[in-house]
């Protein structure tokens, strides 16, 4: 949505332009995917508020 | 605000479950990785005027966290090194099941790999970069992405026992390269 990269494709469309699908593949996508479903951790979010909150009052 | 367009901080928030994938499975800790993620939305953050919205937010981040994670390695020295000793050792005990690796093998055989190699698989397998956005992350020629990948994937295919697209057996030379890997 909005953002192509410049091979086209957009970030994260679950392609792998350069990887065959093969056990090795599979298996780095399975390992990622563990770390992607966990929910974002709260501290990490709460960081993003904050950065936000600081630079909207910095704008004022 | 545009409906299209995602702001800084939508896109960024989109980009965080990947590049926390990353950020482990480059470090292979989890205190560290997040410490690295957290630092790269600091940088990013107060970088965000260098970045075009619109273009790949992904590679940028992932740019920033794997200059992080170099700039800290040659801080902190030897302490990684002993990281992947002691994952080596741990591999020394093969695959039990004949053909069945399950995930634990795997990330095993994957931390023995140097970063470059293990960096270079991690953006084209997991991230899903072509070699191309890879070489640029890592400033360095695309031909060198190619063959960080393909000696991690040849290695990672000895360590794993499990046969690449030449379908090969354990023959005597493998066999050897594998033993002599494990005694390192």
């Amino acid at each position: 949505m909005g953002h192509i990269s410049k091979n086209g494709k957009p970030p994260g469309d679950g392609s792998y332009p350069d990887m065959p699908r093969d056990e090795i593949g599979t298996r780095l996508r399975a390992m990622y995917a563990e770390v992607e479903n966990e929910p974002i951790p709260a501290e990490l979010l709460e960081l993003l508020e904050k950065l936000d909150a600081a630079e909207k009052r910095d704008n004022q | 605000m545009s409906e299209d367009v995602p702001t800084f901080k939508q896109a960024l928030l989109a980009a965080l479950p990947s590049l926390r994938a990353f950020a482990l499975s480059l470090s292979g800790r989890p205190d560290r990785a997040d410490d690295l993620v957290q630092e790269t939305v600091m940088k990013a953050w107060s970088k965000q005027e260098s970045f075009k919205l619109g273009t790949n937010m992904q590679a940028w981040l992932v740019t920033i966290l794997r200059n992080t994670f170099y700039s800290q390695m040659r801080k902190r020295g030897r302490e990684v090194q002993d990281t992947e000793g002691v994952f080596t050792a741990r591999l020394s005990v093969p695959p039990s099941h004949d053909g069945v690796m399950d995930m634990a093998d795997f990330k095993r055989a994957l931390f023995t790999l140097p970063d470059d190699q293990r960096e270079a698989l991690l953006l084209i397998g997991a991230s899903g970069f072509s070699y191309e956005e890879a070489a640029e992350i890592c400033d360095c020629a695309v031909g060198t992405i190619k063959s960080r990948v393909s000696r991690a994937r040849t290695r990672l295919q000895e360590l794993l026992q499990i046969s690449g697209p030449s379908d090969y057996g354990m023959d005597p030379v493998s066999q050897r390269v594998v033993s002599r890997s494990f005694a390192d």
